[in-house]
């Protein structure tokens, strides 16, 4: 029998029974599904994971990130102090400050008693919503917590394009939807806002562009809108992050105290942490997520196999008597169980594409913050994907057509003998 | 053509061994036209099978003309049953989505015959079984007689030396029946071997040789 007539059989029983084969395609689907979308989550949890080991193993525990901040202790000279803390900080032996942001924001609280925010009328803006303004993707991190620990939560030198262009850059908190309100009906009339950064209720820092500003999926985060003090100069609230390094002789608890003492010497209010804590709680949280993940994708995997195979290896036994008419008619097993492997190829295959999209785009709708998009343009993640689908693409093809190739043709053709 | 020698076929199901053929010997010509009677469970169907590379056999041998069939590999088993064997069943055994001209192509398409000499071959054997017209229908739409006859194209079409048939008239009535066997002595003229399984006297008789089977021996 000619290959291509053994394929034109294939393609014609795929499609004469068509229930038979949607209803296969449907089952092999949904598991796919299920396999690719925890996949991808692994991908990102993993991409987190690596960078945290990296930076604890570079880091070794003497980064602090501190965040300055105040209104019981407000007074006249506070903002005029915290420039001068940080000379000092910086001359403390044994501290180096990192490259974090020192620009003092005025917080402005209560955005419901905002005359500006009174204003605002209810359209939701379209223009950092991920979804609706794709062009923000190119800014996406991958993994927002452990940028912003390392203090580099918001571009400085975004800051200084955005003050040189005449902008304001704004650091926001919670609420986005009103935030972003806010930011529009700033933008419009008078002055041109830009969010630059948002914190959260942590007091981390996040770059703007991590965020997705998705109108109906609010984050819990602070409620605070920050801008330049220099705006807002009757605000009497205000935060300010700064980072610093423990030099390589100096042990963080010691680096700590000192930086304490000279805070109190300035009547400065600190709260300091060590970012290695964070990592390491997170990194601990985060091993045994990859290894409860690992495990339910083996299960996953056994389960997406056996339900390819065995709806394959049904759909065959619903016609078994045509197959047995094959047999009578001379097809010899090895060519019924190359038209058995075409069919389930093609099968399987559908549902693989299928279950690869449906399962990208579940994973896209379910990340809110979009922290595993990286993973998805990654090559190296494709290419697992990829081949775990054509294994299990050939391993269900391969058992019907070996189950096939068992039988006696007498076994197919019981119903007429 | 055919030999077999002390041909056995046992059954195992369930712990459970049936001997559903005996230590047969049977020898047919070439261009024989024969009938297999015997009571129902005799072992008709299973022998029919093992003539026809449907089934193996536990023992003895089986003697092709000058092929030792059961000694071939599975492989080579396969590719001597498309070469050498047509198949009439009972129940027609025809694909139901498939037009009567398309049943009829299917053995010649196994063989890779191309596509002008399969039309060829087609129509002439539909001519031959007197259902050229119907060629455009599916089985559903034709008669159980028009329906046996395409099988009987099959076989013709399909070309080879003997035609096996398993009570080709038990599910038609009489008249009905007897037309098909008017087809298998046209395709016994042409110099087929055709073997036909039957247990209606009226059947065998049509044939030029009788072999009855009881409990799996030839008697
Ligand atoms: N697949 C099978 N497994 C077990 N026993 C079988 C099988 N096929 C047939 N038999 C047994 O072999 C015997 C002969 O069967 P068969 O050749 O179908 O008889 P007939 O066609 O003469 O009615 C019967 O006893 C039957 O029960
Ligand atoms: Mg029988």
């Amino acid at each position: 029998m000619k290959n291509r007539d053994i394929a034109v059989f294939s393609i014609d029983s795929l499609f004469t029974r068509k229930w038979t084969s949607a209803a296969v395609i449907a089952i092999s689907t949904i598991t796919m599904v299920i396999l690719y979308y925890m996949l991808l989550m692994f991908f990102s949890e993993t991409f987190s994971y690596d960078r945290a080991n990296k930076l604890i193993k570079a880091d070794k525990g003497r980064l602090a990130n501190i965040t300055v901040g105040s209104t019981m202790l407000y007074d006249e000279t506070y903002y005029d102090r915290i420039p001068e803390f940080i000379d000092e900080l910086d001359s403390l032996e044994g501290i180096e400050l990192s490259g974090a942001h020192f620009t003092t924001f005025a917080v402005i609280n209560e955005l419901s008693q905002n005359e500006e925010y009174k204003k605002i009328n209810g359209n939701v803006s379209d223009k950092l919503n991920l979804k609706k303004n794709p062009e923000l993707s190119k800014f996406l991190v991958t993994d927002f917590d452990l940028l912003s620990i390392l203090g580099i939560s918001y571009d400085q030198k975004l800051y200084e394009e955005v003050l040189k262009s005449g902008r304001v850059p704004v650091l926001v908190g919670s609420a986005y939807k009103d935030i972003v309100k806010l930011h529009e009906t700033l933008t419009t009339p008078k002055t041109d806002f830009e969010v630059i950064g948002f914190l959260d209720n942590s007091d981390r820092w996040f770059g703007a562009e991590s965020i997705s500003f998705d109108s109906e999926n609010v984050m819990e985060l602070d409620c605070v809108f920050m801008v330049p003090r220099e705006y807002y100069p009757k605000s009497n609230d205000f935060l300010h992050s700064i980072f610093w390094y423990a030099d390589e002789k100096t042990e963080f608890e010691a680096a700590e105290e000192r930086v304490d003492k000279l805070a109190m010497k300035h009547n400065i209010v600190l709260n300091s942490v060590c970012v290695k804590n964070i990592f390491d709680e997170v990194y601990i949280s985060m091993k045994e997520t990859l290894t409860a993940m690992a495990g339910a994708i083996i299960s996953v995997i056994i389960v997406t196999l056996f339900s390819c195979i065995s709806s394959n290896i049904v759909s065959i036994l619903f016609r078994k008597s045509e197959l047995g008419i094959y047999q009578a008619c001379g097809v010899t097993e090895n060519e019924l169980g190359k038209m058995i492997l075409f069919e389930s190829i093609i099968k399987t295959t559908a549902s693989l594409l299928l279950g690869f999209y449906i399962g990208i785009k579940l994973f896209e709708e379910s990340q809110y913050i979009i922290k595993g998009h990286m993973a998805l343009i990654n090559l190296k993640i494709f290419a697992v994907m990829a081949s775990l689908g054509i294994v299990i693409i050939l391993a269900s093809a391969l058992f019907p057509m070996r189950y096939i190739k068992k039988r006696k043709p007498k076994d197919f053709l019981e119903e007429y003998l | 053509m055919i030999k077999l020698v002390d041909v056995s076929k046992d059954y195992f199901t369930g712990g459970v061994t049936t001997s559903a053929l005996k230590k047969i010997n049977l020898t047919v010509e070439k261009g024989e036209y024969m009938a297999v009677m015997g009571p129902s469970g005799s072992g008709k169907s299973t022998l029919l099978n093992i003539l026809g590379c449907m089934d193996s056999l536990t023992g003895g041998q089986y003697f092709f003309d000058e092929t030792e069939v059961s000694a071939l590999s599975v492989n080579r088993f396969n590719k001597f049953r498309k070469e050498n064997i047509s198949f009439v069943f009972q129940n027609f055994a025809l694909m139901n989505h498939y037009t009567v001209f398309e049943n009829a192509e299917l053995p010649l398409i196994a063989k890779g015959v191309g596509k002008k000499q399969r039309k060829e071959k087609v129509l002439a054997a539909l001519e031959t079984v007197g259902i050229a017209d119907l060629e455009k229908k599916l089985p559903m739409n034709i008669s159980g007689g028009q329906q046996q006859r395409c099988a009987i194209a099959r076989a013709i079409a399909a070309d080879t030396e003997l035609v096996l048939a398993d009570e080709p008239t038990g599910a038609l009535d009489r008249a009905t029946g007897m037309g098909i066997m008017d087809v298998f002595d046209e395709v016994n003229k042409s110099g087929k071997t055709v073997i036909i399984v039957t247990h209606d006297i009226e059947v065998a008789k049509r044939t030029n040789r009788i072999i009855n089977i009881v409990d799996g021996q030839i008697v």
